[in-house]
């Protein structure tokens, strides 16, 4: 069979327009990208199941020390916490001999509040005051300390600003 | 391995054979032959058509040994020069006639310093009157071979059956022409062909058979073997044997069977020996392919197919890569699929692990933030006693004021700042507190000082 220069070109034609129709309909039509796959999704899936006790277990650890380390502070209203506060640090001044003269509540930002102390004392009981502050049952910090020393009377004139945090 | 079906033709002027064999490249085997003898108006393609009739052959595809009427050989001398020079020189000689013939290189003898080529030419116009010839008969010529090279093949397939020789020798005895010939396993060492014309006798055979050995002894050294094969004429060979025993000592061997299954070939053997040794190319036998001539226009025709052959691989090619494609892109989507479902039915336990997640990173946020207020737990009294101990004996402080961390004022009076800032140096965390303002001198000479800085981090906790 001898083909003419011309249906060599026709039957060119055809083997290639049937070649890109069956690119098109095999290929091009079916490589639809927005049915690709998210591959983070997948892997994040994968990495999830995976470690599914992990999170579990991790989640737990955290919320315990969380719930412990909340324990030492309030969760209560402002006007509420403020009573509690005021009452825990009365009762160490007591406990500890320390004179009070001013007392008043603050709340110095979102979320803390604050008990302010004046007054003269003896530099031991001022001292025994801050130690039983730092290691009290609430989180406690002294957020300024002033302090002016009387060497005649050997008192300690203090102003005392003790903080904590709100939940 | 697929056995095929090979049919071989041979004629001349006295008769034409025509040989049937079946078989693959390990084992054959002769399904019919006939030897006919030639009518006086020699080969028709009616007479073609009337045996394949009546002989009952299986198809109508034939091989044709070129006859020797056309068939021209020349003796071409070159110098002795390495085979792919010696070819290109050769076909230097025949450039003018390329285009128009078909030539073989039937043997290559050395002689003295010279190379003397024995080339047989066939013209492509009488190639192709043959061609028409068996096309008028309904046969199709696969390819035309050379008797020569038929025998060739027979004898070497025969031969180490028969004798341990590395050589073989054979005479052809023709109608008006006797052909010697002297080869091993690869090459016709030694080919002659001479002309007799039509009443030769057996004593003109042995004449030039004499001076054949004696030509070979004493230019290429080849002895000729004792055992000769005989083919062709039957009615000379009988006294050729003969004389071949009494005048040379040589053995004449007319083989009257061949190791092919099938039918028995018995005297005609001889005759059809040429057939078998094509047959025997045909089915993949002999390496050497160059022996099928195929006629110019066959040779374009062949060419053609196989551009086309080419054309509808690499289409082929092309639709098996398109549906490669095609599965790979539908295995993805199917796999995209089964993710995509799995993902879906695992949807719930996944955001319920997201969100503990997200509230352990929320919770963490908050354990950082409670620890680091409960960090700064009685640094001021850490401070303080630190300070405390390491004041020199004398020193007596009269305000501190400690805001946020920040030491904004010490106030006192000791003996010496310098002793106290020294003091204070050799200790890490007092090492933050520097003097502020100027030192002020007392009456009873100790020093009014100020300092101020950061405190320095304790790790020590108060217990």
């Amino acid at each position: 069979m001898k083909l003419t220069q011309r249906e060599k070109g026709l039957w060119g034609f055809v083997i290639v327009a049937i070649l890109v129709m069956f690119t098109f309909n095999f290929v091009f039509q079916r490589l639809d990208l927005t049915k690709e796959i998210d591959r983070t999704e997948l892997e994040e899936t994968r990495r999830l199941l995976r470690s599914e006790l992990n999170i579990k277990a991790r989640s737990q650890a955290v919320s315990a020390r969380l719930m412990s380390l909340k324990a030492k502070f309030l969760t209560l209203t402002t006007d509420e916490a403020g009573l509690v506060l005021l009452e825990e640090i009365e009762e160490i001044a007591v406990r500890k001999g320390l004179g009070v003269s001013q007392k008043s509540l603050l709340q110095l930002s979102e979320g803390v509040i604050a008990v302010s102390l004046e007054g003269e004392t003896d530099s031991k009981s001022l001292f025994s005051f801050l130690h039983q502050i730092a290691n009290a049952r609430l989180g406690l910090n002294v957020k300024r300390l002033r302090m002016h020393a009387n060497p005649v009377t050997k008192t300690i004139q203090y102003q005392l600003i003790i903080s904590t945090l709100l939940l | 391995m697929m056995s095929k079906t090979v049919i071989t033709l041979q004629w001349n002027s006295t008769n034409l054979i025509i040989l049937e064999l079946k078989g693959n490249s390990n084992q054959a085997e002769i399904l019919r032959y006939t030897v006919q003898p030639m009518p006086e108006a020699g080969l028709t393609p009616g007479l073609l058509q009337q045996i394949w009739r009546e002989k009952h052959f299986s198809n109508s595809q034939v091989i044709v040994t070129i006859p020797e009427s056309i068939i021209s050989y020349q003796t071409l001398q070159f110098p002795i020069l390495p085979e792919e020079q010696l070819q290109q020189a050769l076909r230097l000689e025949l450039e003018s006639e390329l285009e128009k013939i078909h030539y073989r290189v039937i043997n290559k003898q050395k002689q003295g310093e010279t190379y003397l080529v024995k080339v047989a030419i066939i013209q492509d116009s009488n190639l192709q009157s043959v061609r028409e010839l068996f096309t008028k008969a309904g046969l199709r010529i696969l390819w035309l071979g050379f008797k020569l090279r038929g025998l060739f093949n027979f004898i070497n397939y025969h031969h180490h059956f028969l004798a341990e020789d590395k050589l073989s020798a054979f005479i052809e005895l023709n109608q008006t022409t006797i052909e010697f010939g002297l080869l091993n396993d690869d090459e016709l060492l030694y080919y002659r062909q001479i002309a007799m014309g039509a009443n030769y006798t057996v004593a003109d055979i042995i004449d030039e058979l004499r001076l054949s050995l004696v030509a070979c002894r004493q230019v290429y050294q080849l002895d000729f073997p004792k055992q000769i094969w005989l083919f062709g004429i039957e009615d000379l060979r009988e006294e050729l044997s003969r004389k071949l025993e009494t005048e040379l000592s040589l053995e004449g061997y007319y083989p009257e069977k061949t190791r092919l299954q099938g039918i028995q070939t018995g005297n005609d053997t001889s005759e059809i020996a040429p057939l078998i040794g094509i047959a025997l190319t045909a089915l993949g036998w002999d390496d050497d392919a160059n022996w099928c001539i195929l006629t110019k226009d066959q040779q374009k025709q062949e060419d053609y197919r196989q551009y086309l052959n080419s054309g509808i691989k690499g289409f082929v090619v092309g639709i098996l890569i398109l549906l490669g494609l095609f599965l790979w892109i539908d295995s993805k989507n199917i796999k995209n699929d089964k993710y995509r479902k799995w993902i879906k039915e695992k949807s719930q336990i996944t955001s319920g692990l997201q969100q503990i997640e997200a509230k352990t990173r929320e919770d963490l946020g908050a354990i950082q933030k409670l620890e680091a207020f409960l960090e700064l737990r009685g640094r001021e009294i850490e401070f303080l006693k630190l300070f405390h101990d390491n004041l020199p004996v004398g020193t007596l402080i009269t305000d501190i004021t400690i805001e946020d961390g920040s030491v904004k004022n010490i106030t006192g009076i000791t003996p010496s700042v310098s002793l106290l800032l020294s003091k204070l140096q050799q200790v890490p965390e007092l090492q933050g507190l520097k003097l502020k303002g100027a030192i002020t001198s007392e009456k009873d000479g100790k020093e009014q000082f100020q300092l101020e800085g950061m405190i320095q981090s304790t790790k020590e906790s108060l217990k």
